[in-house]
């Protein structure tokens, strides 16, 4: 059958051993925490959050012997240092330790940075192979979260999910779990979600491909189908606005919607589909339906 | 490469991965065995990685090229073997009710799967698998990526659906309209990885309504005029869009999105009547069934459908003697044999059966012999998997256990060694005609993706048994 021999607790990458009398569990804690590769590990994570690429990418794929710009592999291997800015990675693991590993003062770093202020404007033909020298923001999908809020909150119609013990919710982002089920698990809510691929904890990481399914959701899902009455609830974005001049009402279904004004073009197509008194209603709700379907609206550029 | 003892070696030799990417060897390369034999042991393994990866496919090999369709049936949280593929009878425990019949010299359970009793002639078991690991989410995703979801390209590999997909997609008619790859009751389908998000599972969940949202509440014909502003007010931002080709590709989905709708080719394959699903047994998974041979006999172009049927993982009172009416074989095996009977049946009556493979496994076995003071069984490596048409020779038995089921006695194939989740990926591709040993160059990795790990070392391969006379 075998032998049987006691092994003693031992952190796996240094073998470092718990001290006498030292509970397992908080003994590993601490040599975790002390671990740069876990601040490391933080900072890029957080840093692939916000820039959709990490300064080490996957962010899951580090390569410890590749991380020090004063000790590289040579030459020879034929491999290069993995992070695209080593010293940024170290320095803004050096200050995150520092600043006692706060998260909100390295979101603000990384916010407040100049890399972060960046347009995704790029006036010539870009190269994919630049997408990790951060010279411009990279046009990312929302999240299937950030789909829904940005729906709800714009067509100034909130919903209200009530969530096990958490009470009731009414932001997709303060789900407790990736995969909740707001309406039920095949409520359409969930599947609207789901068509977002959110992954799990476990075995299925979060995507940001599209898919026909989205396409489908999105031109045809009562979430937004019930967000595009003209006559109510009070309040509402439509109902708001639909009795104002044509021009008024464009501008402030662009600014809802997309944050922005529209260009000319948009203005004249618009302007062209109200024209007729008979057909304005309907039109003014397929332009708002046309505006949760832009690209522009999904996709965060 | 032959014999359980070589495979174990070299497992032990070059084990499913821990160590850092520039510490491990690359050894799909031919170049490694030149070095190894040097000697060199340096921590950066000196492999120049400004070296190109080399598109391969060895010619060397024979593929079976039977079938055109496949439809994986996965068992998610693991049958027990010995209850039902690879029935072992226990004194004293085996409930007389699952009625242990000797059906063409195969012992079965026709208490507990009668219909597919009655498939055996269409049916192939292989006895002698075996699974790497004992964890439900590893193991599950290992059966459907066929590899190692925690090594080196784990994260970024594709579900064989999405390779079938992938390799399928030439020969798509331009009418042809389903995605390549569907996945029904499968919301934890592993995904497309690395691969187009054109090539990931379309997921659907079987319902008399279709897939939903293929109609529009307001109509056809407001829903058309609603896709025509889209484009109005959109063009400008999706051809040739200044946001870049993610946003382009993005436009695709959409016009694909556009066939769906208000598509009658699309309502009758995905759509069912109460009758039909009567007789796949009135469950959802029974539901899913019906759905795959109606997506099938449609011919739209999909190739490959996932199906899932859980959960199997009867740790607790495995045969109902406590709670009849909960999670056990008695209330599982009945959605599986109503199912799987029915849509042999019907693939069979269609003239679908011989183009198509149908493959059920769990992703891993269960213990043997007595239950454990829990009434259940618990996991264990030793497993076995089904296949069916595709030009499969029915009746057959490959491989058998020890007595007690569990482990392997006989591994009754060419490799004499235990079956293993990248030899049934390989099978997969042979019966499908795709080349196993293909390494494609294009991974983000730019190390190289093979469809079937170390295949260039011949290490696994398809069970062409599957195909021999009886």
């Amino acid at each position: 059958m075998g032998t049987i021999t006691t092994v003693a607790p031992a952190y796996i990458f240094t073998g470092e051993q718990p001290k006498t009398g030292e509970n397992y569990r908080a003994a590993l804690a601490r040599m975790i925490t002390a671990d740069p590769q876990f601040a490391r590990a933080t900072v890029n994570y957080m840093w692939a959050y916000f820039f959709g690429v990490g300064l080490v990418d996957p962010p899951d794929q580090f390569d410890p012997a590749r991380l020090d710009p004063d000790n590289p592999p040579p030459a020879s291997s034929g491999y290069t240092l993995q992070p695209s800015n080593p010293r940024l990675l170290q320095a803004l693991t050096k200050a995150f330790i520092a600043n006692n590993f706060d998260l909100q003062w390295l979101q603000k770093q990384i916010v407040n940075s100049q890399a972060y202020q960046l347009s995704s404007r790029y006036d010539g033909t870009w190269n994919d192979s630049w997408d990790n020298l951060f010279a411009r923001k990279l046009v990312r999908r929302l999240w299937g979260e950030e789909v829904h809020d940005a729906i709800t909150v714009s067509s100034g119609q909130l919903p209200s999910y009530t969530m096990d013990t958490y009470g009731t919710i009414s932001y997709a982002m303060q789900f407790p779990e990736p995969l909740a089920t707001p309406d039920g698990a095949s409520g359409n809510i969930t599947n609207f979600l789901d068509s977002f691929l959110r992954g799990n904890r476990d075995s299925q990481p979060r995507s940001g491909s599209g898919s026909i399914l989205q396409a489908l959701n999105l031109m045809n899902d009562s979430l937004i189908l019930t967000r595009l009455s003209s006559t109510g609830p009070a309040g509402s974005l439509l109902a708001s606005n639909i009795n104002l001049p044509n021009t008024q009402l464009v501008n402030n279904l662009f600014l809802a919607v997309l944050s922005r004004y529209p260009t000319t073009q948009e203005m004249a197509t618009a302007l062209g589909n109200l024209s007729n008194s008979a057909t304005r209603t309907q039109e003014a709700q397929n332009l708002l339906w046309a505006l949760y379907n832009k690209v522009d609206f999904i996709f965060n550029y | 490469m032959i014999g359980q003892e070589k495979f174990t070696k070299f497992v032990e030799k070059y084990p499913h991965p821990h160590r850092t990417f520039s510490q491990r060897p690359d050894i799909s390369r031919r170049k490694f065995f030149q070095v190894a034999g040097a000697g060199v042991t340096a921590s950066y393994f000196a492999l120049n990685k400004a070296q190109a990866c080399t598109e391969q496919v060895s010619q060397q090999i024979s593929l079976q090229n039977k079938a055109k369709n496949v439809i994986f049936i996965l068992l998610a949280g693991a049958p027990s073997h010995t209850d039902t593929f690879d029935l072992k009878v226990v004194n004293g425990t085996t409930p007389a009710a699952m009625k242990p019949t000797t059906v063409n010299g195969v012992n079965w359970p026709m208490g507990l799967l009668p219909k597919l009793g009655a498939q055996l002639g269409n049916m192939s078991i292989v006895r002698s698998m075996q699974s790497w690991a004992l964890v439900h989410s590893l193991a599950q995703r290992w059966t459907q990526i066929g590899r190692n979801p925690s090594a080196a390209l784990g994260n970024i590999s594709p579900n064989i659906g999405s390779v079938v997909a992938l390799e399928t997609a030439a020969a798509r008619q331009p009418n042809q309209i389903f995605p390549g790859f569907l996945g029904l009751n499968s919301p934890l389908a592993a995904d497309n990885g690395y691969f187009p998000a054109t090539y990931a599972p379309f997921l659907v969940v079987p319902s008399t309504a279709g897939i939903p949202n293929t109609t529009n509440a307001n109509g056809q014909a407001r829903y058309n005029t609603e896709f025509q502003r889209i484009h109005q007010l959109d063009d400008a931002l999706r051809v040739h869009s200044p946001l870049g080709t993610t946003v382009q590709d993005y436009d695709e989905f959409y016009s694909a999105a556009n066939n769906l709708m208000y598509n009658p080719v699309v309502q009758q394959a995905f759509t069912f009547s109460t009758a039909d699903s009567l007789r796949y047994g009135s469950t959802s998974f029974g539901n899913a069934c019906l759905i795959a041979k109606q997506v099938l006999a449609a011919n739209q172009g999909t190739r490959y459908i996932e199906i899932t049927l859980g959960s199997w993982d009867m740790h607790i009172d495995i045969y109902g003697a406590q709670n009849p009416k909960g999670n056990n074989l008695f209330t599982m095996c009945p959605q599986l044999d109503n199912g799987v009977g029915a849509l042999l049946g019907d693939l069979q009556a269609g003239g679908l059966l011989k183009d198509t493979l149908v493959v059920m496994a769990g992703e891993f076995g269960r213990t043997v012999g007595q239950v454990t003071p829990a009434l259940g069984r618990d996991h264990l490596p030793q497993q076995s998997v089904v296949f069916a048409g595709g030009g499969v020779t029915g009746g057959k038995i490959i491989g058998k256990t020890t007595p007690d089921g569990s482990d392997t006695a006989d591994f009754g194939w060419s490799r004499q060694r235990y079956v293993k989740p990248e030899d049934v990926e390989a099978t997969i591709y042979s019966a499908l005609g795709i080349n196993y040993t293909t390494v494609r160059c294009d991974d983000p990795f730019l190390r190289g993706f093979e469809y079937v790990p170390f295949s260039s070392e011949n290490l696994y391969g398809p069970i062409d048994e599957l195909w021999t006379p009886a």
